[in-house]
């Protein structure tokens, strides 16, 4: 799982987190390298520091370079979000000094941490909840609510991949989806490394509104589904599908039903939505538990039982 | 008539040699030529698409004649394969490796080479920058080259005649 690291990291570095006994390599969930710290893994919600020397600006220098295919300049934009998407999915996230261009943030200088995320596909994290999605057989739209790290996008992709495949014996829905991250579906050279389904069509590195306009007015999708909206233009653009009868599928960082309703183009959106399925996921148990879930008419109708 | 053949064997050898000195530098014009086209496709794929190096280069790599052609898709697989600290190790390295078996001089790879320590980690306006001065370079060589060729040639080649008609008659 994370063997394409090696191609990014050192040679010792590397050594390092294949040595190490106190994590299964399979199971890492991110790597973190600050300039002169100790190297961080995390697993199982824990963190542990490798025994290595601490990351020296050379390296850290050789990490950039290879992470951004020694070309800086094509991956300013990404960089200039502090992140960008490798192959496979997998979150590099940049901490560094930000440059400025007419106001705008337009890029990242002396990076001092790395976080790589390491991306997972689930299959069959979703089966047991599509069950949920349906009411008196009507798709709902659905809202996957956690905090960072919890296993929103790997259940959204997995929900994804099942219902473009088909429930019962019915063909699969067509679905849409806005991958501006490339985290959802993976895609190299413009086709999707992760299983997202039969019927599925992707739009990569687009703005969400823009991405969604495009699919509704040339793919006629069944559902669409976007990860993470957060700005104001990614609400508006959601409410254009709702109004156009599309399902909407989409996450939102949070860490509760109350957070959405807190958020107010959170709770604008689901105000607008006559059947929803809102999931509040949390890493308690493991990555990607669904505490509870919840309806358009603020009902819990499942909740996790702690034993 | 053994003498005849063998004095002609001779003017043709010391021909030939004046020739080779003007082939060669015809030969290095033309991979100045390809490394030229090389650089301003690269320029142009930079300012445009905005793609990554190692992408370019391959593709650059086939388009290109010779030994050129070559030394640019290598550098285009190892920088996506990532063998190396930095763009620039890997540049200098394929460039000091290959560029033997190119008609470039040490001058030229000097030029191509001291390029490469800018390369990959400018933003979008310096890369390019950095690939105008170069094409000035070698631009700059290749005109100073092409005028010593038009005086060059005439010269090896009469040069060639002349020592060989010189060596014909010392031994005869």
């Amino acid at each position: 799982m994370i063997e394409f690291l090696k191609t990014y990291i050192p040679n010792s570095i590397w050594d390092a987190i294949e040595r190490d006994s106190r994590f299964t390599k399979d199971e890492v969930q991110e790597v973190r390298l600050r300039i002169h710290k100790p190297i961080a893994i995390k697993y199982n919600k824990k963190q542990y520091f490798l025994n290595h020397d601490d990351v020296t600006p050379k390296e850290m220098s050789e990490i950039v370079a290879k992470l951004s295919q020694y070309s800086l300049y094509a991956f300013a934009e990404e960089l200039g979000q502090g992140y960008l998407t490798l192959a496979g999915g997998h979150r590099v996230g940049f901490c560094g000094k930000a440059v400025y261009r007419n106001g705008q943030m337009d890029g990242l200088r002396q990076i001092s941490s790395i976080n790589i995320r390491i991306a997972k596909e689930i299959q069959g994290c979703g089966t047991q909840w599509i069950p949920y999605l349906f009411d008196e057989d009507q798709l709902c739209h659905v809202i996957l609510v956690s905090p960072p790290a919890c296993g929103k996008t790997t259940l959204l992709r997995d929900l994804i991949r099942l219902l473009s495949n088909g429930v019962d014996d019915s063909g699969g829905y067509t679905i849409g989806i806005v991958d501006e991250r490339g985290e959802l579906s993976a895609t190299e050279d413009g086709i999707p490394q992760l299983d997202v389904g039969l019927c599925t069509d992707v739009q990569g590195n687009c703005p969400k509104p823009k991405g969604m306009q495009l699919l509704l007015h040339s793919m006629s999708p069944n559902i669409i589904a976007v990860d993470e909206l957060g700005k104001a233009e990614d609400y508006a653009g959601a409410m254009t599908m709702l109004y156009a009868g599309v399902v909407l599928m989409a996450t939102i960082h949070g860490d509760s039903y109350d957070s959405i309703l807190k958020n107010p183009y959170a709770k604008s959106l689901v105000a607008s939505m006559e059947r929803v399925r809102i999931f509040i996921l949390s890493q308690e148990n493991s990555v990607g538990t669904v505490e509870e879930i919840w309806n358009q008419s603020g009902e819990c109708i499942y909740q996790r039982k702690v034993i | 008539m053994l003498q005849c053949l063998g004095c002609i064997l001779v003017v043709f050898a010391t021909t030939s040699f004046g020739v080779s000195f003007v082939m060669k530098e015809k030969f290095r014009l033309q991979d100045l030529k390809e490394v030229e086209t090389g650089i301003l496709l690269l320029q142009n794929q930079v300012r445009y698409i905005g793609a990554p190096l190692g992408e370019v280069m391959e593709g650059i790599g086939l388009k290109l004649n010779g030994m050129v052609g070559e030394i640019f898709a290598r550098i285009g697989s190892d920088l996506e394969s990532r063998k190396g600290e930095s763009g620039s190790v890997i540049w200098e390295r394929i460039w000091m490796e290959e560029g033997r078996y190119t008609y470039l001089t040490g001058i030229d790879l000097d030029e191509i080479i001291s390029f490469g320590k800018t390369i990959s980690f400018l933003e979008r306006t310096g890369q390019e920058n950095g690939l105008d001065l170069l094409l000035i370079s070698i631009r700059t060589i290749e005109n100073d080259l092409q005028s010593k060729m038009s005086k060059n040639q005439k010269l090896y080649g009469s040069l060639g005649v002349l020592s060989g008609l010189l060596l014909v008659v010392t031994l005869l």
